[in-house]
């Protein structure tokens, strides 16, 4: 069997065959009359309208046979609709393509077969009306055209049949959508009237068409009220305007106009926010049909954005404020604006008399401020008593109008002649303590909602904390004019050094203009360059280390004289330790000085002037006692010795007097060199077996260990000698005085051990002072200065040493002092030798 | 060396005379007196004395200078002074010993003590 090909359109042909909407449907009258018609125009026993499907031929009208279709690779049609014009099969049994066909062997025997193509409107071809014979035979060309003309007829019928079903589904389409139209409104309706936006529409002459539901929610009125008597009269007076101005523009031509926010007042009076869409609605020339405004509560919104700009104002109005006072109409307007009331009173607490009293009153109205101000300006208010003496007592808040406020007098008259009453009073807070209160009127009625009351206390807080900056920056201000005022030179340093402070004896102590700021100076210019390194390497990093420096300093003036000060630094850290400031206070100690250096000499003159005439009498009793001069009974020369002994202790005072002078001056000027520990014993004890020897005291010492030190020999050995001679004079008859060397960690240790009556714990303190004798009694007997211990402290911690003593009551004291060592040795020679 | 002579040169009339009874009755030597480092100068020159003792602190001619004045005159350059001074830093006699001093003593001294102590300083230098 030859199969026919397929159409090289295959896919958009069997498209146009679904399209049509033929197969597998009913038979019809139409289809069935052309194929009767056909049969007997041509003669044939079989007329088929046939339709070439993907996998067979269905015979939408069959005339002769009673399949109702066939598989597509036996179908003549297959091969008919290749062509263009009507297909014609003379003979099938003579035709290779078809003389095996089972439609040609087997029934319905095919021999003879015409068709012609039946076309969809777009011109593919669907299929064929074609006639069939069981004989061979032909068309004549008559039959030929009238099989051509029915075919045109079927499509015809084909064409048509598709527009009729388009309309049926246009139809359709339009009945759903007036179905989904309804729904629809229905939903918008709902919409409408659910929505918390009110909806109205206006006629053209302004009349109210329609008010949705929401007019209950955002006004108070039911649509029907709005329907009928309420207009545009609840607009508020000073918004009115602006919102004519937006219907007439709406009106003029704009398709749609949003209204700013403006005021209406509800039905129960107060007034709300609102903000309004107005969209026209207008007709193909233009006219307009209607207006539909769209208007949403804006209530919240504008009260958030109200309370946040309260708290931007109350910022700046603080920020630009010096004293309360002043601050204070600003301030109560502000508040006011935020918890939307008309006027207040700043109480103040005046803590010597204990009352409250008017710090202050403002309000949005010029009159009710004033009116305010008359009634409460000598008002004073006592803790605990009445409302705001409670709001003092508790610190608590009180939220809403009470009688009790309303009716205190002298204010009482506010409710009833200017429509105030108290909505609310807070106390001001620093550090828990209430400092004063905020006392706010409203005319009309208000409610303190939770973000009013929380916005007002974040006021109040801010108002506190101006109160704190206030009172530290009077604070600052009266510190100020004290340094200012103070005749010790003050400056403040940050922490690299540069000044951000010098008060004004500071200026005049350097010579800078008194009337130069007080800032921004170069102190390192002020100063010598000695003190200037001094205080780099030394002043500095001691304060930094200890927190504070005291001691000598100096700075040059302007004209280049040095002024020599005693002065105090102290170096502040921050939390985190860095160095917030340097602050120094100096005294001018010129005077000081000179005063001191005029002691120092006049000590130095009247020691001389002391010693000449000492060394005579020193002299002449000496060559007394001598017996140079001529014998004495042994009484005379007693006497004569006590006077030469007497005279002794009188030039060792002196020379005292001397040292002491020159330490406290600091002009005590140590030879610093290497001593070795033996040299300084050796001397030590030099001078001192005489001494011993008169006192019947044996000296000891256990000197093996030995060291070289850094000091000044002669100094040492003074001090070695104090302690020695000192043991000895305490030491009882016939007991031991050892000395003894101990190094000591990189130091180096002279002890002396006595075995007197000891020093009480209580008393040792007072042993290193100046004219400090435990005994006076004793130790004048001992012909002792009071001063020895005194110098030797000075002495050792001159070289860096320290210098102290160990006691025990009833045994004796060990004295000691330590010098850093240079180098420390130890020999083996026996550790208790007699000196030598 | 041995002292037979002395020179004692001081200011202060009561200071020399305490030294010259000292010099005289515990030293048994011969003593002559100069009131100022001028008077030294010339006394030295005639009374050639075997030691003096010169006071440190005198108006006018001090007794530094003196010292310069008593080596740079060839009649006095070989004669040994011992310097009398008020209370001294070891430093300062070396100082001292450096001018070409042969000691020091310091006042206020112990008249009895005081040959003595001068012997020792002339025996130091040898005979």
């Amino acid at each position: 069997v030859k199969s026919a090909a397929r159409p090289e359109n295959e896919v958009a042909r069997l498209a146009s065959l679904r399209a049509a909407k033929l197969l597998d449907t009913a038979a019809e009258r139409e289809y069935d009359d052309v194929v009767t018609l056909a049969a007997k125009i041509c003669g044939t026993p079989i007329a088929l309208v046939s339709l070439v499907d993907d996998q067979r031929q269905w015979f939408k009208a069959r005339v002769g046979l009673d399949a109702t279709e066939t598989p597509r690779d036996v179908a003549f049609c297959a091969h008919a609709i290749l062509e263009d014009e009507v297909f014609i099969v003379g003979d099938a049994q003579q035709d290779d393509r078809f003389f095996d066909n089972t439609l040609v062997t087997s029934g319905p025997h095919v021999r003879f077969y015409a068709g012609a193509q039946l076309r969809a409107p777009d011109g593919n071809a669907l299929g064929t009306l074609c006639v069939i014979d069981r004989v061979p035979r032909s068309l004549d060309a008559e039959q030929r055209a009238a099989l051509e003309a029915l075919a045109r007829q079927v499509t015809s019928l084909i064409s048509l049949r598709s527009q009729a079903d388009e309309l049926r589904d246009a139809n359709r389409r339009l009945a759903k959508a007036a179905r989904d139209l309804a729904q629809s409104e229905e939903r918008f309706r709902l919409l409408v009237e659910q929505s918390t936006e009110m909806i109205i529409r206006y006629a053209p002459d302004g009349k109210r068409l329609y008010v949705s539901p929401a007019s209950r929610e955002l006004l108070g009125y039911e649509p029907e009220e709005m329907l009928g008597q309420i207009g545009f009269e609840i607009v508020h007076p000073d918004d009115a305007p602006a919102v004519m101005a937006a219907y007439a523009r709406a009106l003029g031509g704009e398709n749609l106009v949003s209204v700013a926010p403006y005021r209406s007042r509800r039905k129960d009076g107060r007034y709300g926010w609102f903000e309004t869409s107005v969209r026209v609605v207008r007709d193909e020339a233009g006219a307009v049909l209607e207006m539909q405004a769209t208007t949403r509560d804006v209530s919240a919104r504008k009260r958030s954005e109200r309370l946040l700009e309260a708290q931007h104002t109350m910022t700046r109005v603080l920020a630009e404020s010096d004293a309360l006072e002043q601050a204070t109409p600003l301030v109560v307007e502000t508040m006011c604006r935020a918890a939307g009331c008309d006027a207040g009173v700043i109480w103040e607490v005046d803590t010597p008399e204990g009352l409250l009293r008017c710090a202050g009153v403002g309000g949005l109205h010029a009159a009710d401020a004033a009116d305010l101000r008359a009634r409460t300006q000598d008002t004073k208010i006592a803790y605990g008593e009445g409302p705001l003496g409670r709001v003092w007592a508790t610190a608590t808040a009180s939220w809403g109008t009470t009688a009790e406020t309303d009716g205190e007098p002298p204010r009482s008259p506010l409710a009833t002649t200017r429509e105030l009453r108290a909505v609310f009073a807070l106390p001001l807070l620093v550090s828990g303590a209430v400092v004063g209160l905020v006392e706010i009127f409203g005319r009309t009625a208000q409610s303190t909602n939770k973000d009013v009351r929380a916005t007002v206390e974040a006021l109040c807080t801010q108002i506190g904390s101006f109160l704190v900056r206030l009172r530290a920056r009077e604070l600052e201000h009266r510190l100020v004019r004290v340094l200012e005022t103070t005749s010790d030179f003050v400056g403040i340093a940050d922490g690299r050094g540069r000044s951000i402070y010098l008060n004004r004896a500071g200026r005049r102590l350097l010579e800078i203009p008194e009337a130069a700021p007080i800032t921004d100076y170069r102190l390192e210019e002020y100063q010598p360059e000695w003190a200037n390194t001094f205080l780099k390497e030394v002043v500095v990093p001691r304060a930094m280390r200890d927190g504070t420096w005291s001691g000598e300093f100096s700075y040059r003036t302007t004209s280049g004289r040095e002024i020599p000060v005693s002065q105090v630094t102290i170096a502040e850290r921050r939390a985190r330790g860095t160095i917030a400031f340097f602050a120094s206070v100096a005294r001018d100690i010129t005077e000081m000085k000179k005063v001191e250096k005029l002691k120092s000499e006049f000590v130095s003159t009247v020691s001389h002037e002391l010693r000449t005439p000492l060394t005579s009498i020193r002299g002449a009793l000496g060559l007394l006692e001598g017996g140079v001069v001529g014998d004495l009974s042994a009484e005379a020369r007693e006497v004569v010795q006590i006077a030469r002994s007497n005279s002794e202790r009188l030039i060792r005072l002196i020379n005292d007097l001397l040292d002491l002078e020159k330490i406290e001056a600091g002009r005590l000027e140590l030879r610093l060199g290497e001593v070795s520990s033996r040299e300084i014993v050796r001397e030590a004890l030099s001078g001192m077996k005489a001494v011993a020897d008169g006192a019947a005291v044996r000296l000891e010492r256990d000197v093996t260990a030995e060291a070289t030190l850094r000091a000044d020999l002669d100094r040492v050995v003074q001090v070695l000698v104090n302690l020695l001679s000192n043991a000895v004079k305490f030491s009882p008859r016939d007991s031991t005085v050892l000395l003894r060397t101990v190094p000591r960690d990189g130091r180096f240790r002279f002890e002396v051990v006595d075995h007197g009556p000891g020093i009480p714990e209580a008393l040792r303190g007072k042993l290193f002072r100046k004219f400090q004798q435990l005994d006076g009694s004793d130790s004048r007997a001992k012909g002792g200065t009071g001063l020895g211990l005194s110098i030797s402290k000075a002495i050792v911690e001159q070289m860096g040493g320290t210098i102290g003593l160990d006691s025990v009551v009833g045994q004796g004291t060990t004295f000691w002092f330590e010098l850093p060592a240079a180098a420390v040795s130890a020999n083996a020679r026996a550790s208790s030798n007699p000196p030598g | 060396m041995k002292i037979s002579k002395v020179l004692l040169v001081d200011d202060e009339p009561d200071i020399r005379r305490i030294a010259e009874l000292s010099l005289r009755a515990v030293g048994k030597w011969d003593v002559s007196l100069a009131s100022s480092g001028a008077e030294a100068l010339t006394v030295a020159a005639s009374y050639q004395p075997d030691v003096i003792l010169l006071d440190m602190m005198m108006p006018g001619m001090d007794g530094v200078t003196a010292l310069a004045q008593l080596r740079a005159q060839p009649e006095t350059a070989h004669i040994p002074v011992i310097f009398v001074t008020a209370k001294v830093q070891r430093q300062e006699v070396a100082e001292y010993l450096a001018l070409g001093a042969l000691g020091v003593v310091t006042k206020p001294f112990d008249p009895m003590a005081l040959p003595a102590e001068m012997r020792r300083l002339v025996e130091k230098v040898g005979p």
